[in-house]
């Protein structure tokens, strides 16, 4: 389709207004024919056809096979006529003159394809510089911009410029092929480049409606489309069309490099913002700690000193300065293990480690949080040791507690159980109270989740399960939520197994551990 | 004629945390020395004699570490470390240096009233003969007859976990490191085998405590070692 319009072109443009180069051949012979008269009495008459001659390789060189074929039978006529005995008469001997002819209108042809020829490159040579030059431009353009969406505007804007016509850049969305909408091109237009991006295959270029579109694409991926808009008056020929082909693997080429870069420098930032971020949040973090530690030895010692008791109601607020400094204080630790985790700063120190002391460990940090609540443990007393990073599961284990004693209702029953199978260790904590909407069980994970703000659970930053999916990450294990009963949710995480505990010389007398009872026991804590 | 104040140094160079302090150890009739910088308060201690330091880790002109190591050289005065950092290296170093407690701020008061009431304790205790018979709650450990008794019944312990609560015991209320107790039951060869430990307390708090997973007396201190806690 492509090769047909070309040579339809060409051939239109050779016979522009066509009998203007037999105008100019008629002249030329005239102008041969008024010099040999000036010059007839001077020469012989047989050399005056060298005058023609001349009048003829003019021809042949400037203008097309044809006009030069005309002046050579003409320039015999009229010598004929004017200069051939008998003069001003017709009287040519075909016989006589036929070498002269045949070897004239060789020369004529041989000279005019020449010429058309040498024209033909000329023309070639100068079209390529043109586009060359034009690339060149387009080139300049680009290389100016940072982002794909600059890039896009400077290159439309150019190509503009040198095609004389409309020509707009749509970019495609990184994550999917799908074209991002621009001011530049009207609903229908926009349209039309979709069918374009949709219809066409590799490489191709789709004539529809009011433009051409030409999909850029590199490696595979479509970046966008180049959408050329004709005026009605001139028609885009062949020529116009390679350069917006070639237009197109520029642009392709330079949107990818935009793009790759602006990755790179988003990658960079964000590197850097995340250094920014860790080095700012634990230096604040711990210079907020010296004012906490302030307020809440000046709170707690005005609570201690016995010497003058307060009255009931300024006690209360000194309480509650210090329960505020203390929460002020879980809220740092958080964010300080947020910075941490989320900067992968995190190196395990792994050992083999006791899940009832650490849940002990978790229980007494939380006496004061869990006052008021039924606490039952059940934990198998054959329970494996398990390799893990003792303040990390520690703090896994405070922030599952903490949560259950922040949306359990007081006093009820907060579980915490566990169970151990070939593949790992899974530990939870049960409680009741739960108002998460239906669904919200992947989502609690997720970093300043709150629940349900309206069942007045806005008591957190929402950091501690996202922090513990954290921790279970780096330990290759997982922590999820499970509903039960109506209300009641448990906060699970499994511990994967890492291979068999250290074995310990047992001494000869006493008792081998979980000789007793394998079952878990069941224990309980009333504190009011 | 009244009895002369225990003297207590604080070595600290936040003035506000220096201001409570001081005020808390006054209210409970200490009688409170103040030092900003670390030289100073070593300098101090060795004047004024004091009967527990407290010292902070982050000081301007040394570290609290090297403090420590300084009071060492010549002094037994109980030490009780005040920290804003939470690595727990710097810990380990510094019980191993031969401080004996410490508090992560932020902390209460009472907390810090209570580690001062055990070192004092301990301090004096050191002189003297060690009481026969330790109570605490429905416990009760007989340190002639190695007889351990929950709620008056006879608990059967084995030789090491006897010595494992015969430490904790003599250092009632007091943090324990796990290289002191694994040395001082096991052997000096098995300073690096902790998990005897978790395994051994496990089996020492089914027998004594009411519930292993929440125990009452026999605490953990993650990564630095285990206290007797005293009601």
């Amino acid at each position: 389709m492509p090769a047909k319009t070309n040579t339809n072109a060409e051939e239109k443009a050779e016979r522009q207004i066509p009998w203007l180069d037999y105008v100019k051949s008629l002249t030329v012979v005239i102008c041969c024919t008024v010099l040999s008269m000036s010059l007839g009495s001077s020469l012989h008459k047989r050399n005056l056809f060298m005058i023609y001659l001349l009048g003829i390789v003019l021809v042949s060189t400037t203008w097309s096979r044809g006009a030069a074929i005309f002046a050579c039978i003409l320039s015999l006529i009229l010598y004929d006529f004017f200069f051939e005995p008998p003069t001003f008469t017709f009287g040519l001997d075909i016989n006589e003159h036929y070498v002269t002819l045949v070897a004239t209108l060789v020369v004529a042809v041989l000279i005019s394809s020449m010429a058309s020829r040498l024209r033909r490159s000329a023309q070639k040579a100068l079209f390529r510089e043109q586009k060359e030059r034009a690339i060149n431009e387009l080139n300049r353009a680009m290389t100016n911009t940072r982002t794909p969406h600059a890039l896009a505007e400077a290159a439309g804007a150019q190509m503009q410029r040198i095609l004389g016509c409309r020509a707009v850049v749509l970019l495609c969305r990184t994550d999917a092929p799908e074209l991002l909408p621009n001011k530049d091109v009207s609903e229908m237009e926009l349209s039309h480049a979709v069918n374009a991006l949709t219809q066409v295959n590799v490489s191709a270029t789709a004539d529809t409606g009011s433009g051409r579109f030409v999909v850029l694409r590199s490696a595979g991926r479509i970046l966008g489309v180049l959408a050329v808009f004709p005026d009605a008056s001139h028609r885009l020929d062949a020529k116009m069309k390679e350069l917006i082909r070639e237009f197109a693997d520029q642009l392709s080429f330079g949107i990818e490099r935009a793009f790759s870069l602006e990755a790179a420098e988003r990658a960079k930032l964000q590197v850097e913002g995340m250094k920014l971020r860790n080095s700012l949040l634990s230096s604040v973090s711990h210079d907020l700690r010296t004012p906490l530690a302030s307020i809440m030895g000046a709170a707690t010692s005005i609570l201690c000193d016995e010497a003058h008791e307060l009255p009931p109601e300024n006690k209360e607020l000194v309480q509650s300065i210090r329960d505020e400094a203390d929460r002020l204080n879980k809220f740092l630790k958080n964010l300080l293990d947020m910075t941490r985790i989320e900067s992968g700063a995190v190196q395990l120190k792994k050992e083999w480690q006791s899940l009832e002391e650490s849940v002990g460990v978790a229980l007494n940090r939380l006496r004061q949080q869990l006052k008021g609540f039924r606490v039952v443990t059940q934990l198998p007393e054959d329970l494996p040791l398990a390799l893990y990073d003792e303040q990390l599961i520690d703090q896994v284990l405070f922030n599952l507690l903490d949560n259950a004693a922040k949306y359990a209702p007081a006093g009820s029953k907060i579980t915490i159980w566990a169970k151990a199978a070939a593949d790992g260790i899974t530990l939870g904590v049960s409680n009741h109270g739960c108002s998460l909407a239906p669904g919200a069980e992947a989502r609690m994970f997720d970093k300043f989740y709150r629940g349900d703000a309206s069942a007045g659970a806005t008591y957190g930053a929402g950091l501690g399960l996202t922090i513990c999916r954290g921790i279970m990450q780096a330990h290759m294990g997982q922590v999820w939520a499970e509903r039960f009963d109506d209300d009641g949710i448990s906060i699970c995480f499994m511990l994967p197994t890492t291979g068999e505990p250290p074995k310990i010389d047992l001494e000869s007398e006493g008792d081998p551990p979980g000789a007793e009872t394998a079952a878990p026991t069941e224990q309980m804590e009333n504190v009011t | 004629m009244p009895e002369p104040k225990v003297k207590i140094l604080v070595i600290e160079d936040e003035p506000e945390i220096r201001r409570f302090i001081r005020v808390s150890l006054t209210n409970n009739g200490y009688e409170a020395l103040e030092a900003t910088k670390g030289e100073e308060g070593v300098k101090m201690a060795a004047s004024s004699k004091p009967e527990v330091v407290i010292l902070d880790l982050g000081l301007p002109d040394m570290d609290g570490t090297e403090v420590a190591r300084k009071l060492r050289e010549w002094s037994e005065v109980p030490i009780i470390v005040l920290s804003a950092r939470d690595g727990e290296t710097d810990k380990v170093n510094l019980l191993a240096i031969g401080a004996d407690d410490y508090l992560t701020k932020p902390f209460g008061v009472p907390e810090l009233l209570a580690r001062i009431k055990v070192a004092l304790r301990h301090a004096s205790r050191a002189n003297k003969q060690e009481e026969p018979v330790f109570i605490a709650g429905n416990i009760k450990v007989d340190l002639s007859t190695r007889i351990v008794t929950v709620d008056g019944n006879d608990v059967h312990l084995t030789p090491n976990e006897y010595n494992l609560l015969h430490i904790l015991v003599k250092n009632a209320g007091k943090l324990v490191p796990q290289q002191q107790l694994l040395r001082d039951v096991w052997g000096p060869g098995y300073a690096k085998e902790g998990h005897y430990l978790r395994v051994y307390m496990g089996q020492l708090r089914r027998k004594l405590e009411a519930d292993p997973a929440n125990p009452k007396y026999l605490l953990t201190e993650p990564g630095l070692g285990y206290r007797f806690k005293m009601e």
